[in-house]
């Protein structure tokens, strides 16, 4: 982690090469595919393994897919029973999502859970949950505009 | 408006019926490559005196030194989503190849052969697309 005034931003991957990335952002005209490629051939090739990136959100989907399938084949009140998740009435969609993303946790070694990635994934997890019960089919519709 | 459990449940059911579990994949999987590189493209390296050579100052500075207007921001932002959803779609695809998209409602990373195929897939994204 780096200060950055009263901010703080993530420290840079340690590699010469991210210097790619920063000259596909200086560009006159910017390019999204080419940053999105540079960026993550750059980044994951300096972590040992894919590993860390992958297991927090693969949790994730576990956890959000067999929900999902389980309230549509027995009804969001087996579901929430079954996975034992206590709902407030006040918030019912982020308290499920949470309810859920705690339960992924709840398998994950904390090495995963506790890492940046794993702060993505919780992130990008509750959002997806939130969107697809709040928004139905139009969550990836819209996601797609 | 608050949304009740009967809309989220009609919601989840309306949502699987049309894009089904690949689509619960490929929302999920665009959604975290989006925070990913969002978190790479906020980062810095170097002390204060060199900041114009971070991607968190490069984000919204051009090679001119003049501050993005908003609109660019939110214009490269939605490329930067739209780039993340087709990385997203590759996995996806790699994953259905590998027959692991049914297999995802388990614990997949018990088994290490297959946690290891699933691996493979993410490691896809470092290609370009």
């Amino acid at each position: 982690m780096v200060r950055m005034g009263t901010s703080r931003a993530m420290k840079a991957p340690a590699t010469r090469k991210w210097n790619n990335v920063i000259s596909a952002l200086k560009a006159s005209e910017r390019n999204a595919e080419t940053v999105v490629n540079i960026a993550f051939s750059v980044a994951i090739n300096t972590i040992p393994t894919i590993n860390p990136v992958s297991t927090p959100i693969v949790f994730g989907i576990s956890e959000g897919l067999r929900f999902v399938l389980d309230v549509r084949d027995k009804g969001l009140e087996e579901a929430l029973k079954s996975e034992a998740i206590c709902v407030s009435e006040q918030y019912i969609i982020p308290s499920i999502s949470d309810g859920l993303w705690n339960i992924a946790l709840s398998k994950m070694d904390p090495e995963f859970s506790n890492s940046p990635f794993g702060r993505l994934a919780e992130l990008a997890f509750k959002k997806t949950m939130n969107q697809i019960m709040s928004k139905g089919a139009r969550a990836l519709v819209e996601e797609e505009k | 408006m608050v949304t009740t459990r009967i809309k989220a449940e009609n919601n989840i059911r309306e949502f699987l019926k049309t894009h089904g579990n690949e689509g619960f994949l490929k929302l999920l999987l665009t959604n975290y490559l989006y925070e990913l590189v969002m978190y790479y493209l906020h980062s810095a390296k170097n002390p204060a005196a060199q900041v114009r050579e971070d991607t968190s100052y490069r984000f919204y500075v051009d090679g001119q030194e003049r501050v993005y207007p908003p609109e660019k921001i939110e214009q490269f932002k939605h490329g930067l989503h739209a780039e993340c959803k087709k990385k997203a779609e590759f996995i996806v695809g790699t994953l259905r190849k590998m027959e692991l998209i049914e297999r995802l409602t388990e614990n997949v990373m018990a088994d290490p052969q297959v946690a290891q195929l699933v691996h493979e897939a993410f490691e896809s994204i470092t290609e370009r697309t």
